[in-house]
Order: C-alpha cells, then sequence, then structure tokens
C-alpha cells in the first residue's frame, strides 16, 4: 500500500529534481555565455568583487581603530572617574572604626550612596564596594552594590588582581559582562582599587559605546555598499563607453564581410576609438578599391577570351573549308601528307569543340547563360546521351549498365544543359573507366533527381575530386589526350549544375574508380536539400579517407551548408 | 594587450578612489569648535529613580560564633535580592521565618547589644519604631529584647531554630538600613468630599525596580495605611485585584488590569487614583484602564489617559489667575493693620484704618478672613473688603491665648487656644456657632502652629513636649459631623525648635526652625513623606512666621533692624538664594 505512493513520490521528486537541474544548468549555461561574450558584465563583475574586497578590509579597519579611541577615550575618564571617586570615599571613611561591622556598614553605605549620586540618574557607572573575603568573619557582609548590579559582574579575576596590588596606586582594570537583578547583562569596563581594607570597583557599563558602534557599524556598511554599487555603476559607464564603439565597429566588420563594401564606421572626436574607426574605414575603402579593380580586370579578360574566342571563328571557318577540302583529297595525296590533313582535320574538331566551350564558359562567366527549363523525364536524356557515348565506349571496351527507376523521374530543367553534363560525365567515365563497366544510376526523391555515374578506373586521389572541375586540370598532365576532352567539359557540366540550382560532386579512391553525382531539384529554383543518390557509391565501404574527401567536397551552391550528400550517412 | 593596460589602469582609478572618499569622510570628522547657542533645559530627576545601594550578603562562615550567626542573619535580612536567600542560610532547615513582599519591620538606631547564651542568643537595643506590613512607618521608642534560639547541626555549626515572635514574618533593621532599602512613595486616595486626593506615603522596600509599579497599584488596592484609613476614600471596591503579570509599561503606557470587582467603582474615581498613583515613576506618562482585560474609559476620555486629565483632583490646584497677577498676599502692617500687598507695596484693605487684625488667616476661596486680636486671646472673623472682622470666639480661660487660625477647603475655621501648657482645638463651620473638638490628641501640649492642609484630611503641627518644639502630622476624622483630630506622627525629627509652618504643597511643609547643627532659625522645607530636609535660602535672622503656595514664592516675616519685614528669596528656583525684605509688616498670609 505504502510501496507505490512512495514510488510516485520518489519518481516526483526525480522529476522534480531533473527538471530543477535542467532550469539550473540552462540559467547557468546563459550566464556563462553572457559571461563569455560580454566585456561590460567581466569588468562590472571584476570590480563589485574587488571593490567589495576593499571597502570591506577599509571597514573593518576603521571600525577598529574607531573601537579602539572610543574604549581609550572611555578608559582614561574612567580613569579620572575612579581617582575622584576614591577621594570622596577616602573623605567619607575617615576615622572609620573598622572593628565595629555597624560603623563600617554604615560608613560605606555613605560612601556607596556619595559615589552613585555622583554617577547620576543615568547610571554613569555603578560602583561596589567589598570587604576582602577574609573580613567576613568581622563584618557578616561581603559589600554594598549600587542599585541593581550583581556581585558577579565583578570578574574573580579582577579582585585576584587587586588583592595582588602591591601599591595603593595600581589600577586594574579589565573588561567584562555586568549582570543585574532583571535587567539584561550589558558590556562593561570595570575599574578596581584598594579603598582602605577595602575594594572599590566602579563599573561602567559601554552601552553608550556600544550604541555608537552599531551606529558607526551600520552606517559603515550602508556607506561601503552604496560606495560598492557606485563603482560597478562607474564601470559599468566607463565600460560602455568603450564597449558601444567596439560592438559598432563589430557590427561594421561583419557587414563588410558580408560583402557591402560600401560600410563605414563613423568617426567621432580624435580619441583612441576615432583612429580605430578611421582605419577601418581606410582599410574598408583600399578593399573596396581593390575588389572593384579585379572585378574590372576579369570583366575585361572574361570580354577578352568571349572576343578570341569570335574573333577566331571567322579565320577557323575558312581554315576548315580548306580542311575539309583537304581531307576529301587525302587519298590523293602521298600518305605521309594524307597522314597530315588527317591530322589537321582531328586537331580542327578539337579546336572548334574548344572554341565553343571557350564561348560556353566565357558565356558563363559573364552571366549570360539561362536557363531554358522544362518538364522532361530524366530517364530519356539519360537514354539518349548513352546511346551518343556508346559507340566511343565499344571502342574503349567499356559497357555501360544502366539503374534506372520504373517511373518517370520528371524534373523542370534545362535539357539540353543536363544532356551535356550527362554527355560530359559519359565520356569522362569512359576516358578514365579503363575499359571495365561503367554504371549510370538515375533516383529521384520528392524534392530531387539525381544520377550518378561510376567508373572502376584509377580513380581519385585525395584532394583530387574537387580539382576534377578545375579548368584544363589534368590528373595526369603526362596521360595523352585519346578522346576529343577540351578540359573544360567537367567545368561547364558544373557551371550548368549550379545553373539549376543543383550540385554536381565527385567521388574517388585511388585503385576504385570514382564516382560522379549531378543532383538537381525538380522544379526550377527550388532549393536543394539533399539528395537522392549517396556520393560514394554503396559498394564501397566507408573508409575514412572517403569521409575526409566527402568532407572536402566543396558546397556546391554558395553559401548553403552541405546536406552531407544525402543518404550517405 | 592593448585591451588590458586600460583596464588595469581603470581598476587602480577605482580603488584610488574608494580610498579617496574613506580619507575624505575620515577627514571630516571633527568636533565642532563653534555655532550658535541651544537652549537646553535640565531633565527632569525622579527621586524614584536616585541612586540607591544594596548591601552583598555573605553566607555564614565556618565556626562562626552564636553572636556571629545572630549577627550575620541580621545585616543579611537587609538584602532583599533573591527572596532573601543568603538570611535563610543562617537558619536550620525548619526554622519558620516568612518576609513577605512587604514585610513587618522594626527599627532601632544604635548598635545592639548581642549577649550569648547556652543556647540562645539576646539581642537587646533601642527600637526608633516600626514600620507596619501596610508600609506606614510608626516613630515608637521602644526597648528592643528580643531572644534568638540556636543549635548546632549536623556539621557542628551553629543555626538559628526559632526566632523571637516580632520577627516571625519581618526583621528587625537599623535606621541606615531602612534608609537604604527602603523608598517612600505615595499612594492617593480621596479626601471625604471626593474631589481632591490625598497623598498616603508608605515605605516600599526595594527589591525590583521593574516590578515597582505592579507593586504600587497592589498596595493602592490595598486600601490605605493604618493611619489614613476611615480618613480617606478609596475608589477601589474591596477585594479589587491585579490580574495577569501586573502592570505592564510600554511606550510610557502603564495598562492596569483590574478583576471583575472593580465594575463597582467609580471608573473616573480609579482612574484618577491609578494615575496619580503611577505618575511618580518617570517611565509612565498614560495610564491605560483595563478590568477584566477590557478597557475602560473614563466619560469623556481615551483609551488612555494622562496625568493632566486628573489635574482637577490636585489639591494643590491654585485658582487661576490673569497673567502677571500673583497670589494676593495679606499682612498685618503697623498697629496690626489689615493689609494687602499690592505689587510689592502694602496697603491698607480698609482705607478708613479701622481694621485691625493680628496673624491674619485667608480661606481658600480668598473671601474670608480671621486673625487674632491684639492680646491674642480673642479670634477675629470677617469678609475682606466688605466689613471688619468680628469677634467670633473669646478664649473661656483667662490665661488662654489663641494662635494663628486656620481654614480648611469647605471654609471651616479651626481655632487653638493654649492656655497653660495644654491646648484645645476649637472649629467654626460656615455659619454656625464655634465648638469644640473634644477629640484632640494634642490637648497634653502646647501647641505653637496649627495648619490644616490644603486637602482637609491631614493636619500639621508644632507642639511642645518638654524643651522640643516638635513638627507633627495628624489626621481629621470626620464622623457624624464631628471631627476628630488625632494620630499624630512625627515629622523632621531634625529640627529641635520649630516655630512655624505652612503647607507647601501636598507633599512638602515649610517650616522654620532650627536643628542642633544650625542653632539659627531658618527655614526648612520638609518632605512629609519623610525625606531629608533641606534649608531654603540663605541669610536671615530672627524669622517669625512662615506662608507658602504652590507656585508662589515662599514668604517669611522676619525682624531686622528692629522693624517687622517681609521677605522672600531673591531667585525663588535656587534653593540657596539669599532672603530679600522688601515690605514693612508681619505674618503675611497666602490663601490656606
Amino acid at each position: 500500500m505504502k510501496a507505490p505512493v512512495w514510488q510516485a513520490a520518489k519518481a516526483r521528486i526525480r522529476r522534480g529534481l531533473g527538471t530543477l537541474r535542467r532550469v539550473s544548468r540552462g540559467v547557468t549555461r546563459r550566464a556563462y555565455a553572457r559571461w563569455r561574450r560580454s566585456i561590460q558584465l567581466r569588468v562590472v563583475a571584476s570590480t563589485l568583487a574587488i571593490s567589495v574586497i576593499v571597502v570591506a578590509v577599509l571597514g573593518v579597519f576603521l571600525m577598529q581603530q574607531i573601537t579602539t579611541a572610543l574604549l581609550d577615550a572611555k578608559e582614561k575618564a574612567a580613569a579620572l572617574q575612579v581617582e575622584e571617586g576614591l577621594s570622596v570615599a577616602q573623605r567619607d571613611l575617615t576615622g572609620i572604626d573598622t572593628e565595629d561591622p555597624t560603623d563600617v556598614r554604615a560608613r560605606l553605605g555613605t560612601a556607596a550612596t556619595d559615589l552613585a549620586s555622583r554617577s547620576g540618574p543615568s547610571g554613569l557607572y555603578q560602583v561596589v564596594i567589598l570587604t576582602s573575603p577574609s573580613d567576613a568573619d568581622v563584618y557578616q557582609f561581603g559589600g554594598l552594590a549600587t542599585n541593581d548590579v550583581q556581585l558577579r559582574s565583578v570578574p574573580a579575576r579582577l579582585r585576584a588582581q587587586v588583592a595582588r596590588a602591591s601599591s595603593s596606586l595600581d589600577r586594574p582594570r579589565t573588561y567584562g559582562q555586568l549582570y543585574y537583578n532583571n535587567r539584561p547583562s550589558e558590556a562593561g569596563l570595570i575599574v578596581g582599587a584598594h579603598l582602605g581594607r577595602f575594594e572599590l570597583y566602579y563599573l561602567f557599563p559601554l552601552a553608550q559605546e556600544q550604541q555608537t558602534l552599531t551606529f558607526v557599524q551600520s552606517t559603515l556598511v550602508g556607506v561601503g555598499a552604496a560606495l560598492v554599487l557606485l563603482l560597478a555603476a562607474i564601470a559599468s559607464v566607463v565600460t560602455r563607453q568603450v564597449v558601444v564603439p567596439t560592438r559598432l565597429a563589430a557590427q561594421a566588420a561583419e557587414r563588410l564581410a558580408a560583402g557591402r563594401l560600401e560600410e563605414r564606421m563613423k568617426v567621432r572626436g580624435e580619441d583612441d576609438l576615432a583612429r580605430l574607426a578611421t582605419s577601418f574605414n581606410d582599410m574598408a575603402a583600399n578593399l573596396q578599391e581593390k575588389i572593384l579593380q579585379l572585378e574590372e580586370l576579369s570583366q575585361v579578360q572574361r570580354q577578352f577570351v568571349s572576343d578570341v574566342s569570335h574573333e577566331l571563328r571567322t579565320p577557323l571557318t575558312t581554315i576548315r573549308i580548306a580542311a575539309d577540302l583537304l581531307y576529301e583529297r587525302r587519298e590523293e595525296f602521298d600518305p605521309a601528307v594524307g597522314r597530315s590533313a588527317e591530322l589537321l582535320q582531328n586537331q580542327l574538331e578539337r579546336f572548334e569543340a574548344l572554341l565553343a566551350d571557350l564561348l560556353e564558359i566565357s558565356r558563363h562567366d559573364a552571366g549570360a547563360a539561362t536557363l531554358d527549363a522544362e518538364s522532361v523525364d530524366i530517364r530519356d536524356l539519360v537514354l539518349r546521351a548513352v546511346d551518343d557515348t556508346e559507340r566511343l565506349a565499344d571502342r574503349k571496351g567499356s559497357r555501360v549498365q544502366l539503374h534506372l527507376p520504373g517511373e518517370p523521374c520528371m524534373a523542370e530543367v534545362d535539357w539540353r544543359r543536363v544532356e551535356r553534363i550527362l554527355r560530359n560525365l559519359l565520356v569522362n567515365a569512359v576516358e578514365h573507366g579503363e575499359g571495365e563497366e561503367i554504371v549510370v544510376t538515375v533516383a529521384a526523391d520528392r524534392d530531387a533527381v539525381a544520377l550518378a555515374v561510376r567508373d572502376h578506373g584509377v580513380g581519385l586521389r585525395p584532394g583530387e575530386a574537387q580539382m576534377v572541375f578545375d579548368r584544363f586540370w589534368r590528373a595526369d598532365p603526362a596521360r595523352a589526350r585519346t578522346t576529343g576532352g577540351t578540359g573544360l567539359g567537367l567545368s561547364i557540366a558544373r557551371e550548368d549544375a549550379q545553373l539549376h540550382g543543383g550540385w554536381l560532386q565527385a567521388w574517388g579512391e585511388p585503385g576504385r574508380g570514382s564516382q560522379f553525382r549531378l543532383s538537381l531539384p525538380r522544379v526550377a529554383g527550388a532549393e536543394l536539400r539533399g539528395s537522392p543518390l549517396p556520393l560514394v557509391p554503396p559498394d564501397v565501404e566507408l573508409s575514412p579517407i572517403a569521409f575526409a574527401e566527402i568532407e572536402l567536397a566543396p558546397h556546391p551552391t554558395g553559401g548553403n551548408p552541405a546536406p552531407d550528400a544525402g543518404g550517405v550517412r | 594587450m592593448s585591451g588590458r593596460g586600460p583596464m588595469v589602469s581603470k581598476r587602480h582609478a577605482l580603488v584610488a578612489v574608494a580610498l579617496g572618499v574613506t580619507v575624505a569622510l575620515a577627514g571630516c570628522v571633527n568636533v565642532p569648535t563653534g555655532g550658535r547657542v541651544v537652549s537646553g533645559t535640565a531633565p527632569e530627576r525622579a527621586p524614584v529613580d536616585d541612586p540607591y545601594v544594596r548591601l552583598i550578603p555573605v553566607p555564614p562562615g565556618r565556626n562562626w560564633s552564636k553572636s556571629q550567626i545572630v549577627q550575620g542573619f541580621l545585616t543579611a535580612s537587609a538584602a532583599f535580592d533573591d527572596g532573601h536567600a543568603v538570611a535563610r542560610k543562617y537558619l536550620a532547615p525548619k526554622t519558620k521565618w516568612e518576609p513577605t513582599n512587604r514585610p513587618g519591620i522594626t527599627v532601632y538606631d544604635r548598635p545592639l547589644t548581642i549577649a550569648e547564651l547556652t543556647d540562645r542568643v539576646e539581642v537587646t537595643g533601642r527600637q526608633l519604631g516600626t514600620i507596619s506590613t501596610d508600609g506606614q512607618y510608626l516613630a515608637y521608642p521602644d526597648k528592643i529584647d528580643e531572644v534568638f534560639q540556636l543549635a548546632k547541626d549536623a556539621h557542628g555549626q551553629w543555626r538559628i531554630t526559632a526566632l523571637p515572635n516580632q520577627l516571625l514574618t519581618g526583621m528587625l533593621l537599623g535606621q541606615r538600613d531602612v534608609e537604604r532599602a527602603f523608598r517612600t512613595l505615595n499612594l492617593y486616595y480621596f479626601a471625604p468630599d471626593g474631589k481632591v486626593l490625598v497623598p498616603n506615603p508608605i515605605y516600599l522596600p526595594l527589591m525590583n525596580r521593574p516590578e515597582l509599579p505592579s507593586q504600587l497599584v497592589r498596595a493602592a488596592l490595598g486600601g490605605p495605611t493604618s493611619w489614613l484609613t476611615k480618613a480617606v476614600r478609596s475608589d477601589f471596591p474591596p477585594d479589587t485585584k491585579l490580574l495577569g503579570k501586573g502592570v505592564d509599561v510600554t511606550d510610557g503606557v502603564a495598562t492596569v488590569n483590574l478583576s471583575k470587582e472593580a465594575m463597582g467603582g467609580s471608573l473616573s474615581g480609579m482612574s484618577a487614583q491609578l494615575m496619580w498613583t503611577l505618575r511618580q515613576l518617570p517611565e509612565v506618562t498614560r495610564l491605560r484602564l483595563q478590568i477584566d482585560g477590557e478597557t475602560m474609559s473614563p466619560p469623556g476620555m481615551g483609551a488612555t489617559q494622562s496625568p493632566s486629565d486628573w489635574r482637577h483632583n490636585d489639591a494643590d490646584k491654585v485658582p487661576p489667575r490673569e497673567a502677571g497677577q500673583s497670589a494676593p498676599v495679606y499682612l498685618s502692617g503697623d498697629d496690626g493693620q489689615f493689609e494687602q500687598l499690592k505689587g510689592d507695596l502694602p496697603q491698607r484693605v480698609d482705607p478708613s484704618g479701622r481694621t485691625r487684625l493680628h496673624r491674619p488667616a485667608i480661606s481658600l476661596d480668598e473671601k474670608s478672613v480671621a486673625g487674632l486680636n491684639e492680646s491674642g486671646d480673642t479670634v477675629l472673623q470677617g469678609d475682606i473688603g466688605r466689613d471688619a472682622p468680628r469677634p467670633v470666639l473669646h478664649a473661656p480661660d483667662p490665661g488662654g491665648r489663641f494662635i494663628a487660625p486656620t481654614w480648611d477647603r469647605s471654609g471651616t475655621l479651626w481655632m487653638l487656644e493654649n492656655y497653660g501648657d495644654r491646648s484645645r482645638l476649637w472649629i467654626k463651620e460656615k455659619n454656625k456657632e464655634p465648638v469644640e473638638v473634644h477629640e484632640w490628641d494634642l490637648s497634653p501640649n502646647h501647641v505653637m502652629a496649627l495648619r490644616v492642609a490644603r486637602d482637609g484630611v491631614r493636619i500639621a503641627a508644632i507642639a511642645k513636649t518638654g524643651e522640643r518644639a516638635q513638627l507633627q502630622m495628624g489626621r481629621i476624622l470626620w464622623e457624624f459631623g464631628v471631627p476628630t483630630v488625632a494620630q499624630f506622627l512625627f515629622l523632621g525629627s531634625e529640627i529641635v525648635n520649630a516655630k512655624d509652618l505652612a503647607w507647601r504643597n501636598a507633599d512638602e511643609l515649610v517650616v522654620l526652625g532650627s536643628t542642633q547643627r544650625q542653632p539659627n532659625v531658618v527655614p526648612y522645607q520638609v518632605p512629609v513623606s519623610g525625606g531629608p530636609l533641606r534649608v531654603i535660602g540663605s541669610g536671615g535672622t530672627d524669622m517669625t512666621s512662615i506662608t507658602a503656595l504652590p507656585g508662589s514664592p515662599v514668604l517669611v516675616g522676619m525682624r531686622a533692624e528692629n522693624a517687622d519685614k517681609i521677605c522672600r528669596q531673591h531667585d525663588e528656583n535656587d534653593p540657596i538664594s539669599e532672603w530679600d525684605c522688601f515690605a514693612k509688616g508681619q505674618a503675611p498670609a497666602y490663601p490656606g
């Protein structure tokens, strides 16, 4: 009966504790984050901490000084009071018959009354006159005390000291507790002296001093607290003066980094911060100038390439006509010349292709490439491209294997460009496939279509997966170009993919072949979030190197985070 | 690096600022050496809070003799702390001794003689008086002869096994011990007319200052002391008790919670009595009266009352006068002309000069005057300014001589006739014939002065006993319209030769007299509660008469440079200020 209740309670407690821990952890984390981020907070906190210590030390020191001064004054005043009292008491006791208890009692009573009446109604001090313990047999009384002070207020140590005192000028004194009948005890200063056969004690209550000290202490605490807070506020204000411009500078730098080259800081005054702003602005201006220059330069270069390509076309046409003529007549020439005509024809074709590619890429560079999107079935494009390259593959002894989905893979794409990409990839695979099998895979999901071209050639060395897309890059510069690759095919393919908002990525490993994957959004202009196909072929077990390659893979589109080549994980 | 430099220096700066502020503050502390003059008044001092001295008792020592044990016991019983715990150590465990909170005290004046007998100790001495358990001190010289039984206890130490009967509930204390261990305070009761309050001084042992308000209220509930019983009236119904832990005094408000018996009493009367009784304590400024826990307020008053609410019960209240006008002073001038002081000049009341009056006495309502003829064998009485005083009483005895008559608050005239060594007291009530007061305690004495107090209950007299003329105070008890004047107590016993007296206020008499230390006749201020005397003024010789009124300077008649003069103190607020004679005349008299 009890156990479940207990269990439930325990569970609830655990839950509560868990929540508490979570909340506190959250708070701590937020505070820590705040602490790490804000200079102002750190400065204010350390100022607070240090000033608390300083003020506390100062306060304790001051309190001690005041206490000492106060008690010193009290002791001096007390000593004078006792002297005066002693002379009065001695006068009262002149001619006392120390053998007669009644007379002793009466005289001591008079003396005590005299001394007490000097104390006034406010009770400046209390007086205790004691007979020495050995005289109790004679007098049958211990002594006299004024008002309601109790005998135990005179500490035994002081009595012993007074009893030991050799000279009548000794005034032993001590601090102690004064006890009263029906009244709370209080701290006091007790001064003793010899009064003939008797002992005279003055008991000075220190209530006034205590009150003063309490007042001073509370004042000090208040002032100290105010001072600490004030210092913190000052630190906050001062830091703010430094932090705010710094923050503004940081914001300006961030905006500059984001490409807003016209961003400048406001310059106010002539201080350090103004110098910082000035140099920041100078830097930004220089940067802007340089970037504009470079942009202009590259613009000029692109224009130049484009112009050269165009200019080369006209003579090339003429050369082409002449070359065609020569080629047709090659049978009539002697074999060496005929061979030259064939060579000329071949290289002219390459030249034309190169020129076409150059024009295409310069169009991309100039931003003149446009997307002529329409809905097509990717499978058709694949089949057409494979048809086109089949001859070449046969020649190389490669067999192209297709893995196509059963249903149509519709996507809004510029089919000419996609076909060109495909062709490029296939040619590339055939060229580097070493006559091994080439696998083309197509896949689609809700948002994207992807196709991958896998070869089993030499593969790519680490780092090369990125470089393959560079213009005129060669895996092995010594290797002859057996096919008509211009060195721009993959670059153009990549530009085309990017024009679609898609990705073109490569994977490769030495000796295990390579794979190129093209991922495209189904709808033109949509953002690509992942690919239906893995970048690394599924037949390759994931190795650290391969993984590293993937990590190195560039973000296909601008600043979008790499979606880790969907499915690899 | 560039960020740290300014930060460090800033922190230094802050510390420097903190130091600087502290040093600056410390530097500001200075005792002022100038400034404007601030007026102040002397703090009020209540006699209740005058310092007192307590005896510290010691328990019996080893092998003390029988007389030491008895002496030690007597001494230790003068210490009231802890319920006489130390004194009890002198007693054998079964010895009966029950001193109450207000014990009966036998007061002795000179050291006791202690004689050891086999198993008892005889203590002999001279008794001065007693303090009864109701706090009344009675001077009653007698012989002390008490016997203490002693026995040895198991440790062979002597202990008291039986106390003399008189000490079973009280103790034997020396005069000095009483002065040290007791304080006198007044209880207030109503005079028979129910209008004014009469102080009833009692002796309370100094035990516990915070308990004093409760002690006082309990005493007040217990009724007047034997001296005043029946002469005054208490508005507390019998058996009224103080409930709870006693009187609670918080922020000056004393809360008195009475038992429900008090329902039967008059709220105003009880409040007035309590307020007057408690206002002697400086810590009480207001009173809250509760009956059975419920706050009661007298008609027309709030929950708490202040002393001024009960000002009208003050017997010393003088009729209000216009600003700048002082109380009227009458005197007898040249040839017994009845004169009044106008400004500082005596002027005849009856311009025709036919009104002759010696030793004038003015009634409290300031309308009637009484006095003596030149030989003093006839009392004259008349209305001031209307007709010449006519004789109302002739001394029946041929040698009979009257002294100055005195009025009480109801307008009754009290006349005293000395014949031979004896005296006779007469009264003349308003519109009635004079009658002799038969219950007159001082009839065997020659009386030199007689004054009824303003409350009409107490009467002060100077009576000759042997060679000494002593000050005494008695009380007037009216029964069936007939007064009994009795219960005379000695006051100011240091004054050996008193000449004249007057009531300064309800608590103090002024007395012309001499003491053993001061043979000159000078005025003394004598508290009726039995406190110490104080000389008034300095200088002056051959003073013959005195008069006083609350709130007015004391006037004395003095014979200086062969002329009778009226004198007052140069500065009435300074007790030792010189006597300043400003007018001719004798026997000055204020009303009353």
